[in-house]
């Protein structure tokens, strides 16, 4: 639907596709973010997704972080 | 120690220390923390503590915060000779930052860049000796695993710690009011750990300190933001100047295409349930021989000190009262070490945090979270390390939660109950060759107590207040070779805590009960034996058999029993079983040792196991005890009872305050009882 959009939330990549972190939007989730290196400007990239469909597992600067849909929605992505 | 979580700290602590380490307490604080020596040679052996993982000075955990405290008063008292920081040197960017934050705090600190090899693998090439020169101290590359690089890391320990004037961060940047009026209070220079300090001023002293009517104060958020944020630009330059990365194949490719597998929709689930089958199944099958010859080995010296000792009462306290009693403990070290050991493998290679991650939707629906599945896959073996486990979740609620429900998932101090209590109802008989069928059922009685975790976690969760802090984010570890060090020096920790903590316990317990078991009022005694003395002297075969029996009837402990009984008895049970479930409220796995005591006393065959005495026991009327439903009945209470002194400690520890064990307590004895009513009530 909206896949042409060129913003758009963590959420809504799907699995392989890459992009840009841009704004976090809940304080809580960028700071742990911030503490594991994981910042606006940052390349990441949706490696899987669990059996249920939520959370979801992406690498970012070679390491991998799982994250719930709940808070991938507070993440902007630039699509790359 | 310190470092990020993943940084393979805990692998090169074990490498340093072998095998030799201790849980304790650090002095001043409620922390447990792990400790081990390396001794170097006759004058110098290291003293070393390996703290939690941590990713910052700014805590979002309990886990965090244990480590992050630690730093700043280590910073603060000056107390310690060298930080090792452990780094990840595959993830260099990352490991660095924490890294750059304890070293603003200028504490003493060597480098160590752990996972040589994955970095290697990965392509990138690190220049320790320029990064040394760079930022003024030792930087030992390693590989923990392989036990690479550990030599020269301890040839740098042992030598002069090289102080350095390198910052990450120049700490006048903040100057402002309140690093100023913290500084009347702390006498410290440093600016950072000034700054820091207020907002951790408990760890200077009791009293908060009051910065009203400063002006510009700085507020956490923005603190942290700014700080980390420059951070990473100076690590940033620090890597350009430092590494060289030429693209190669990543090994993660490989760990990408196993996690295709391990969390697909359906194989995930499946291979879940696999793994633990196959644990389960392991516990019973390779524990059985070395149990065997435990109990053989303590027969056999049962026997040759009863015919040694001269008769009498010392002699019956030896055969009777002491031997059962160790016999009692030492007979689960082999599944405790198996379950232990198995666990720690599943952790080391990168299994546990998939599972997380593969639970977290339905653990969820529970109120709990994703990472609640390793306190919970940890309450198998024992909830009280787990339930200091759960500290790594963030979010208050569901952290509260875990530690309230993992108490009914199946300990390895419910092992030895079920065990024995499955051993005497379920033939020992294989199902297609392999399958034991007795594990099977203990394979029952951990899913029930999954079950039954998942859903006292459901009903409760509509009980319990929410968090502002509610999320899941986790790093997921690229699988690895595990190594065996690890999980032997985990088996070898724990049995050895076993041994010494239950074991005192049970030991104690079972002296106990062999004097109130042997001694009763002495009239009542005299008139007992009176009864007998003409069958005796006939050589009648069953009037010692029965004059036991008896005595042990009209002993203190049998009035005990009795007085229990009425209590007990609707859900199947006897006064014997009544004394071993009051004195397993000590410890669950008390309850065999005082059965072997109890039958011990009654049936003085020394050639026939517990088992087999259990077996033989009948009802005043000729029916038998142990029917497999009232087996059953038990299995259940234990299932659910909240039997254990340490949980109850821990979960004080943990919740900072009374309430939650008191409910905890109060609501599992009464699902205990309620379901081994309703179960041998339909039953019968």
């Amino acid at each position: 639907m909206c896949q042409n959009r060129l913003v758009l939330n963590l959420s809504e990549l799907r699995k392989g596709e890459k992009g840009i972190i841009g704004k976090i939007s809940r304080a809580d989730v960028f700071l742990k973010l911030l503490d594991m290196g994981c910042v606006a400007g940052e390349e990441i990239q949706v490696q899987f997704i669990a059996p249920m469909g939520d959370p979801i597992a992406i690498l970012v600067s070679g390491y991998t972080i799982c994250i719930r849909i709940a808070e991938a929605r507070v993440i902007e992505i630039k699509k790359i | 120690m310190a470092g990020n979580p993943n940084s393979g700290k805990s692998t090169l602590f074990n490498n340093l220390t072998g095998l030799d380490q201790k849980i304790s307490n650090y002095p001043g604080t409620t922390v447990d923390l792990c400790q081990g020596t390396k001794i170097v040679d006759d004058s110098i052996s290291l003293n070393i503590i390996d703290l939690p993982g941590f990713y910052s000075l700014f805590p979002k955990g309990e886990d965090e915060k244990v480590a992050s405290d630690e730093m700043l008063r280590l910073a603060y008292y000056e107390q310690v000779d060298v930080v090792v920081y452990v780094a990840d040197a595959s993830n260099l960017r990352r490991s660095l930052m924490l890294f750059s934050q304890l070293m603003d705090l200028k504490l003493p600190i060597v480098l160590v860049l752990n996972m040589q090899d994955l970095a290697e693998a990965k392509g990138l090439k690190i220049d320790t000796a320029k990064l040394s020169e760079v930022l003024g101290i030792s930087v030992v590359p390693i590989t923990a695993r392989k036990g690479k690089g550990i030599d020269k890391l301890i040839e740098v320990l042992v030598d002069k710690i090289e102080k350095t004037t390198f910052t990450f961060y120049p700490s006048n940047f903040f100057e402002n009011s309140i690093s100023n009026t913290i500084q009347l209070i702390t006498n410290k220079t440093n600016v950072y750990l000034n700054l820091l300090l207020s907002f951790h001023p408990d760890i200077i002293q009791k009293e908060p300190i009051d910065f009203s009517g400063l002006e510009n104060k700085v507020d956490y958020e923005t603190f942290q933001t700014n700080d980390t944020l420059h951070r990473f630009k100076v690590i940033d330059e620090l890597l350009l100047f430092c590494t060289t990365t030429t693209k190669k194949k990543s090994s993660s490719d490989l760990s990408l295409k196993i996690d295709e597998i391990v969390t697909h929709k359906y194989w995930g689930f499946l291979i879940f349930i696999a793994v633990f089958f196959l644990v389960f199944q392991a516990l019973f099958n390779l524990a059985a021989f070395p149990m065997d010859w435990i109990e053989g080995i303590f027969m056999w010296i049962s026997n040759l000190l009863g015919d040694v000792i001269p008769d009498g009462l010392f002699n019956k306290f030896i055969v009777q009262g002491l031997i059962p009693g160790i016999s009692g403990i030492l007979v689960f070290v082999p599944q405790i070490a198996i379950l232990f050991g198995l666990l720690t493998i599943l952790e080391d290679i990168g299994y546990m945090s998939r599972v997380s991650f593969i639970m977290d939707k339905i653990m969820r629906k529970f109120g709990l979270n994703g990472k609640s599945v390793v306190p919970l896959v940890g309450g198998m073996a024992c909830a009280v390390g787990s339930i200091m486990a759960a500290r790594t979740i963030e979010n208050k609620k569901e952290r509260l939660l875990t530690i309230f429900v993992t108490p009914l998932m199946s300990c390895s101090a419910r092992l030895p109950v079920y065990t024995l209590l499955i051993s005497l109802i379920v033939p020992e008989k294989n199902i297609f060759g392999i399958i034991s069928l007795q594990g099977l059922m203990l394979l029952g009685m951990y899913l029930f107590g999954v079950i039954a975790t998942l859903i006292v976690a459901g009903i409760v969760q509509f009980f319990v207040k929410n968090d502002v802090k509610n999320y899941f984010i986790m790093e997921m570890p690229v699988y690895r070779v595990p190594v065996w060090k690890n999980a032997l020096a985990t088996m070898i920790s724990k049995s050895k805590a076993f041994v010494m903590n239950a074991g005192k316990i049970i030991l104690a317990v079972s002296v106990l009960l062999w004097i109130l078991g042997t001694f009763g009022p002495p009239n009542k005694f005299k008139a007992i034996e009176e009864k007998y003395t003409v069958r005796l002297e006939a050589g009648d075969a069953d009037a010692e058999a029965q004059l036991n029996a008896e005595k042990l009837e009209y002993s203190y402990l049998g009035y005990l029993g009795k007085g229990f009984e009425p209590i007990i008895k609707p859900l199947g049970f006897d006064w014997k079983i009544g004394i071993s479930i009051i004195s397993s409220f000590v410890a669950r796995e008390v309850f065999v040792g005082t059965l072997s005591t109890i039958y011990g006393l009654s049936d003085a065959d020394q050639t026939i196991t517990l088992k087999q005495k259990m077996q033989k026991d009948k009802w005043p009327d000729g029916r038998p005890i142990y029917t497999p439903i009232v087996a059953l009945s038990l299995m259940l209470f234990y299932a659910f009872a909240l039997q254990c002194f340490s949980t109850i400690a821990i979960v004080k520890r943990e919740t900072g305050g009374w309430r939650w064990p008191i409910i905890q307590f109060v609501l599992f004895s009464l699902l205990a009882y309620c379901a081994s009513l309703l179960v041998y009530q339909l039953g019968s």
